[in-house]
């Protein structure tokens, strides 16, 4: 098999994975509709900054909670059979696609209800679009490889908190940052914003490849 | 001893940097007392200017002289604004640091204004030129310009100022400008020992020997003290410069806050596991990927960041523009090389002490 056709396969066995254990994906999507109703309940009218905080802290717990699972559901046992039948790196970054995808349909979600229920008040939608695009690719890539981290470790749910949010928070300050362009539809500095975010991602999925090498074995 | 010259140098740099960046004095300078509302003065009135200066010594000079300028807000030839002055008529010395001026304002202003700021210029024999801007506003009732501009003259000769080895004495910092040889170091320090901490992580995972994660761990921990002092200096600083200690919209602050919150991370993490590899390989691992993240935060945000009030952030090029002079320099290049050997030093002395514990547990 080439290095390729095995990220794809390892993608399908991910997808076919959620596809028969469904709760976990139940969860998050009940998690986020459940926290919007909270928003919509507490709230009379929500301002556009509160409206934009609102939205990626949902985001970035739901993120959280779906990315932990990945080296944790699957035992130790298991996951040495993988990477004698693939390359490690090919599992991980299978992984990261898979999150990617997933991180990417959970926060269009909160999207679409928080603007159903709550109200919409995003002026340049392909923009806001945009960063959540990026915002999915930079958590999907900080998570998993924290996940991976934290999976070594005896209480790991706890550490994944402890060790993803600080990592995260650069990515998430300048998400912010283009977002509330967004929002007030200003064109003057997304450009910078986007080269900053793919920057860190691609410094990050840099450092996964070469890392999880040292990670894996034990 | 060879060996140990940079500690030695360390040392004197450090006692260098306590003795003259504590010692030396400010440059003297026209300061406002009491922070009160700036007066309105009447055009055709005579007016006294109660000043006060801060190193100066007044009685000490022979010769007094002080002007009330108006600058035109409009530039005129060779790309300078034009100056109007009018001279003193009175100087009346109390004391080293007080005097008071009398002025005989003119039947109108140069300018097409009802009201405008007057600065105070004052020319010493022995502080030189003295400056203070917006003194007084001056206001007038009808206005004319053309008249006003041959009123407003003067003969302003100004002797160079006699050169002392003295500090910068600026609005918004004055004594507390000598904070820059303690605070800014201690990010150097910092960045100079997570750097080290990086390298011999780097090395762990390379060589497998856990000598160099003892050496990470101990670096890492010296560096995060260190941010913790940066912190403390600097919210000590902000405190009187900017009024409150640790300002909720300071991007620099929210950076050093992750920072040190990465690390702590780290050596969480670190506590959770019981196998010296694992946990040496692990945390090496954590280490490196959150120190890449680390770097767009420190350098790349906080330019793009609109609001800052550090010097050298918010679009602005680096340090040491107009905030630091050659005599600050003189001081805090030294203190920067001196505090990041003092650094490494304690660094190096925790390693040592790890040593010394595997020593006594293994016994």
């Amino acid at each position: 098999m080439t290095y390729f056709s095995e990220i794809t396969f390892l993608f399908k066995k991910e997808m076919m994975l959620e596809w028969r254990q469904k709760y976990a994906l139940g969860g998050i999507l009940l998690y986020v509709t459940s926290t919007v109703f909270v928003v919509f309940l507490s709230f009379v009218k929500v301002l556009p900054d509160v409206w934009n905080a609102l939205f990626w802290i949902i985001s970035l717990f739901a993120s959280v909670n779906a990315v932990a699972k990945s080296f944790v559901q699957e035992n130790t046992a298991r996951q040495l059979y993988y990477y004698q039948l693939a390359n490690p790196t090919a599992v991980i970054l299978s992984k990261i696609f898979y999150n990617i995808f997933m991180l990417l349909i959970i926060n269009l979600l909160t999207f679409g209800v928080l603007g159903l229920m709550v109200g919409n008040p995003v002026l340049d939608t392909p923009q806001y679009l945009l960063a959540i695009l990026l915002g999915s690719v930079g958590f999907s890539i900080t998570f998993t490889f924290i996940s991976a981290i934290a999976g070594k470790a005896n209480n790991s749910a706890t550490l994944m908190a402890i060790l993803s949010f600080p990592v995260v928070l650069p990515i998430l300050i300048t998400l912010i940052r283009l977002s509330k362009n967004a929002i007030v539809a200003k064109a003057s500095t997304w450009a910078s914003d986007i080269q900053t975010l793919g920057a860190i991602d691609a410094i990050l999925i840099a450092l996964c490849f070469i890392l999880f090498p040292y990670l894996w074995r034990d | 001893m060879k060996k140990y010259w940079w500690k030695t140098l360390s040392v004197i740099l450090i006692f260098y940097t306590l003795f003259l960046g504590l010692y030396a004095p400010l440059k003297p300078a026209l300061v406002d007392e009491n922070l009160k509302a700036i007066e309105t003065a009447h055009v055709g009135q005579p007016l006294t200017l109660k000043t006060t200066g801060y190193n100066t010594s007044f009685t000490k000079s022979k010769n007094i002289e002080a002007w009330l300028t108006i600058v035109d807000s409009i530039r005129g030839k060779g790309g300078l604004p034009p100056v109007y002055p009018i001279k003193a008529e009175k100087i009346a010395v109390i004391d080293d640091t007080h005097l008071n001026i009398a002025f005989q304002l003119p039947a109108t202003l140069p300018l097409s204004k009802t009201l405008q700021e007057a600065n105070l210029v004052l020319n010493t024999d022995e502080e030189g030129l003295l400056l203070r801007k917006t003194i007084v506003q001056i206001a007038q009732d009808s206005m004319n310009a053309e008249l006003g501009r041959t009123l407003w003259v003067a003969d302003m000769d100004i002797e160079p100022r006699p050169k002392k080895f003295a500090f910068p004495n600026l609005e918004f910092t004055r004594e507390t400008i000598r904070n820059t040889y303690f605070h800014v170091p201690m990010w150097f320090v910092m960045f100079t020992l997570y750097g080290f901490g990086l390298f011999y992580s780097v090395k762990f995972l390379r060589s497998k020997d856990l000598m160099n994660d003892l050496r990470a761990v101990s670096f890492t921990l010296t560096g995060t003290v260190f941010g913790l002092l940066g912190l403390l200096t600097g919210g000590t600083w902000a405190n009187y410069a900017w009024g409150e200690p640790f300002p909720i919209n300071e991007i620099k602050l929210l950076m050093t806050y992750t920072a040190l919150a990465i690390y702590m991370a780290y050596f969480i993490l670190r506590m959770s596991f019981d196998d010296f590899e694992r946990r040496a390989r692990i945390s090496a691992v954590y280490s490196i990927f959150s120190f890449a993240s680390l770097i767009p935060l420190l350098y790349v945000i906080p330019k793009l960041a609109q609001s800052s009030s550090h010097p050298g952030n918010g679009g602005n090029s680096s340090i040491a523009t107009q905030d630091m002079d050659n005599t600050m320099r003189l001081v805090f290049y030294p203190a920067i090389i001196g505090w990041v050997l003092l650094g490494i030093w304690i660094a190096t002395l925790v390693v040592r002490t790890e040593i010394v514990k595997e020593k006594i547990l293994s016994r």
